[in-house]
């Protein structure tokens, strides 16, 4: 079930809604639990057995090495826990990677290949595992208390809005929301409003935006590259650009305002990335709650910054960027996608933010915004040699003029607004309005109108994607 | 608890009605909008069960199943489709397009006209020449052949046609080269074509409209009254007559807005008023009746829908695309293969033929050639009909709710008060038919 259908926006959630507040204080775990038990099984019906059995089985171990009397046993806890959760999704996420590899190994040397029947990828095991690493790592380092109660980590691990795309939520900065009465005590009317706006804005970008400039996208990526032209190929990654970035950016703001509704606050994924004025800059504010786990639970422990050589931090950074890479899937282009923007981090470091200083700030974003775009080329075509061909085609310069339906334009223009636009000065005004300032009676009504229109326009755009009837069937 | 609070509370209570709106607003009258129109395929929904339940087969068809059939979703369509079309000029039909001036068409009338789906002099001459075979042979079993030929829109209202669609022959086409061949072979015939074109800005009301694919609903009955003083003529007859007293003048609506229709927009796309005669049907009292078998594409269609079987045995029927039977004597639609055709064709009086340019091509559906082999060869069934009905005797055998769950079975045994394994026939009949399998 995805939040952008019609049967979770008009049936799941309000009836999620409802049933959470007319439910006790003391009882609204339970209904959360329930809720994104049902949630996830719909969409996975027999590895929801394995999530609920991991996550039991690795509460205990977590309760144990918090019970340890000695830093071995701890430790040998932790590396028992870690081993569960790394364990998971490499089998499920890199399993028929690593075979696939392997016999092309052994295909090469005229080798028998492995006999293996492939795995399915559980929707949501990149974030939730990410999580409970999360748990392990913050209750060994004292950071906070473990849990007591098994079924208020389940809701942790499961609580629905986050849990098969993110974001990460550290346990840290969900453990003190998790207890019922004391959530639903400082949950207010306001937060509950600005969650559904958020949620609106969220549905918005991703149904209108991501999904409308998806079509074209796709129509022009799915070609071979032979038949392009530099024109469609630019227009082709500039739109994958703006949609991965609202369809993404999107699903994140619906599950902070879900979360919101219900008394949650969730962190922030994404800060304007496109705004970027360099690669390091962009990973500030793309896809956070990564960046952010990645620097918490491997670049810091790897040494962070504080290494005794430049090698090493340099030799960090590229590590940090290819696991990187690879937690997005399962193959080459992603490990190269993420060699890139590591390449990038280093070059910065070394020579390129002192040159991009001597530049004005849209240049500068210009820039960030054209060497990301290139980067989504592996990211978006899986296959090395056609991302290849595709770049090759990027630069050949052979521009024809191409024929774009209004809608297109339309929708391009759009995204590009909301891109760009926060890094003016009205833009940032435009932001602070809708996010962070206060919220008066006039401001909520005028606000809240707007979004259920919009939010109306998307149920509209979601019934109608698609529906092409016939005048009749010939029988 | 202040007022700012309980305005906010109003605000958010308002968000949580609005969202749960389809499943409240089933009862309420003030919600109740239009269907969706057109035809397409609606996703079944499998059984629940365990098996449906851990295949995800049941979550599929039921998310599928919701987008389409939850209380509102005709409205949601609507909004997209006339913002769509409002701003940007796009129509999403299967296989239709706006024209200029609005006028709708679809994309086979233009390829016909434009002689792009020409299929060449020989292909049609031997067919003609089965269905001057087929004429003889009726003739001397003491029954009447006759061949229509309804215009298609494009040749009516080429000045509409954008100019991007507007390559190809307009003199080398099916319905030219057909024309030709129905004179030279001295097929007993009816050609509309001439007389729309003729009477296009003399007639007293439109004869096609700008948002419907079909002949006007007037034109419908200008040609009832003409096939009628054909076939009087033809065999010496006197039919019950069908006439009309009056004519209201409204906006366009049944057939006169079909592709209007199916736009599923929020206001329709004519502001223009079509005439709709009020038929009057002569009683059968001391007229002749004969028995009729017509085979034919949706221009035939309207006719039957309008009435034009009133003037016939009550046991005539109509073989739409020569696959769906209609009769007035059915409670419903049958296949084609549910009848004994040939016992129908034997029992007939008067055959007619009939169809749009654009299904020219199509060649009567293999209705000529299967005359054709019965008279010819006496083959009572054919090579298609024997391996089709294999096919659906081995699906039978099939099971699994995601191929035919057991309410589509009992709803049609119910409807149709056969045998639950006659049912599956009729179902399989038809699913295969219409490629869903």
């Amino acid at each position: 079930m995805v939040f952008s259908s019609i049967l979770f926006l008009l049936y799941f959630l309000p009836i999620f809604l409802i049933t959470y507040y007319v439910t006790p204080a003391r009882f609204k775990n339970v209904v959360i639990l329930v809720f994104s038990i049902f949630f996830y099984a719909w969409g996975a019906p027999k590895f929801v057995f394995v999530i609920l059995g991991t996550t039991f089985f690795d509460f205990y171990v977590v309760r144990l090495m918090c019970n340890s009397k000695t830093s071995i046993q701890k430790k040998t806890f932790l590396i028992i826990s870690i081993c569960i959760n790394l364990g998971l999704l490499c089998y499920f996420k890199y399993s028929n990677f690593f075979i696939d590899n392997v016999n092309y190994v052994l295909s090469s040397l005229g080798l028998e290949y492995i006999q293996w029947v492939k795995v399915i990828l559980p929707i949501g095991i990149s974030f939730y595992t990410f999580e409970t690493i999360t748990y392990v790592m913050d209750t060994y380092r004292g950071i906070h208390k473990p849990l007591t109660n098994v079924w208020d980590y389940q809701v942790y691990i499961m609580l629905f809005p986050k849990l098969i795309a993110g974001p990460i939520i550290r346990y840290h900065d969900l453990a003190d929301q998790i207890e019922p009465v004391s959530r639903t005590k400082k949950s207010t009317i306001d937060d509950k409003l600005l969650g559904f706006y958020r949620f609106a804005i969220g549905l918005s970008k991703k149904v209108i935006i991501a999904n409308q400039i998806g079509i074209f996208a796709d129509e022009i990526l799915s070609k071979n590259s032979a038949d392009l032209n530099s024109g469609e190929a630019w227009l082709g990654i500039i739109a994958y650009t703006f949609q991965i970035y609202f369809d993404f950016s999107g699903y994140s703001d619906m599950a902070i305002g879900i979360a919101k509704m219900i008394g949650f606050q969730f962190p922030e994924n994404f800060n304007n990335p496109y705004t970027s004025t360099s690669i390091t800059d962009f990973w500030r504010r793309w896809h956070i709650s990564v960046s952010s786990w990645m620097k918490n639970y491997l670049y810091i422990p790897l040494g962070g910054n504080k290494v005794a050589t430049k090698g090493r931090l340099y030799f960090n950074l590229w590590l940090v960027f290819l696991i990187s890479g690879l937690w997005h899937g399962a193959s080459w282009n992603f490990v190269i996608w993420g060699v890139y923007h590591g390449t990038f981090l280093i070059l910065e470091r070394q020579f390129l933010l002192q040159l991009y200083e001597k530049m004005g700030q849209w240049i500068r974003i210009l820039i960030t915004f054209i060497i990301v775009a290139i980067g989504w080329v592996f990211f978006r075509l899986e296959d090395f040699g056609s991302a290849c061909r595709f770049i090759q085609k990027l630069f050949e310069f052979n521009f024809v003029a191409i024929d774009i339906e209004a809608r297109v334009v339309c929708v391009l223009i759009i995204a590009t607004i909301f891109s760009f636009l926060t890094a003016t000065s009205f833009g940032k005004k435009v932001q602070d309005y809708f996010y962070f300032d206060r919220y008066g009676n006039v401001k909520h009504t005028i606000v809240f109108l707007l979004l259920i229109l919009l939010l109306i326009l998307d149920v509209s755009l979601i019934s109608a994607f698609g529906f092409n009837p016939f005048i009749y069937f010939r029988f | 608890m202040n007022s700012d609070k309980i305005y906010k509370r109003i605000l958010y209570t308002a968000f949580i009605i609005i969202i749960s709106c389809p499943v409240w607003s089933i009862k309420m009258k003030a919600m109740q909008f239009d269907k969706i129109q057109g035809s397409f395929k609606n996703t079944v929904l499998v059984d629940f069960n365990i098996e449906n339940w851990f295949s995800a087969d049941y979550q599929r068809s039921l998310e599928e199943h919701i987008v389409l059939n939850n209380h509102l979703s005709s409205i949601f369509i609507r909004i997209s489709n006339q913002i769509d079309y409002s701003l940007f000029n796009e129509v999403h039909i299967a296989k239709g397009f706006m024209g200029k001036d609005k006028y709708m068409y679809e994309h086979a009338y233009i390829e016909t006209y434009y002689g792009r789906d020409f299929v060449g002099e020989e292909k049609l001459r031997n067919y003609v020449r089965k269905i001057k075979f087929v004429q003889d042979t009726l003739r001397k079993l003491n029954k009447e052949f006759i061949y229509i030929q309804a215009p298609g829109k494009g040749s009516f209202f080429p000045e509409y046609i954008p100019e991007s669609f507007k390559y190809g022959n307009t003199e080398v086409t099916n319905y030219y080269t057909l024309k030709k061949l129905l004179d030279e072979y001295g097929i007993n015939h009816i050609d509309f074509r001439p007389y729309f074109l003729e009477n296009k800005y003399k007639s007293k009301y439109p004869l096609f409209t700008q948002p419907g694919i079909h002949w006007s609903k007037y034109a419908m009955a200008l040609v009832m009254d003409s096939i009628n003083n054909f076939i009087e003529k033809g065999n010496n007859i006197d039919l019950p007559e069908i006439s009309w007293d009056n004519v209201d003048i409204e906006y366009a609506k049944y057939e006169d807005n079909d592709l209007g229709d199916v736009l599923n927009l929020i206001f329709p796309i004519s502001s223009e008023k079509y005439a709709y005669p009020r038929l009057v049907f002569e009683p059968h009292k001391n007229k002749d009746t004969p028995k009729v078998l017509m085979v034919g594409d949706s221009y035939l269609g309207t006719l039957y829908e309008d009435g034009f079987y009133r003037s016939f045995d009550s046991t005539s029927q109509f073989w739409f695309y020569n696959t769906s039977v209609l009769s007035l004597s059915f409670p419903h639609k049958l296949h084609k293969y549910q009848l004994k055709q040939l016992d129908v064709l034997r029992k007939s009086d008067i055959v007619i033929l009939g169809c749009a340019e654009h299904n020219i091509e199509g060649q009567s559906w293999s209705f000529i050639e299967n005359v054709y082999q019965y008279y010819a060869y006496g083959k009572t069934m054919s090579a298609y009909e024997i391996s089709f009905m294999k096919k659906v005797d081995s699906c039978k055998g099939l099971s699994g709710n995601e191929i035919l769950s057991t309410s589509e079975i009992k709803e049609i045994s119910d409807d149709q008060g056969v045998s639950m394994d006659s049912a599956k026939t009729i179902k399989w009949l038809w699913k295969l038919e219409t490629g869903q399998y």
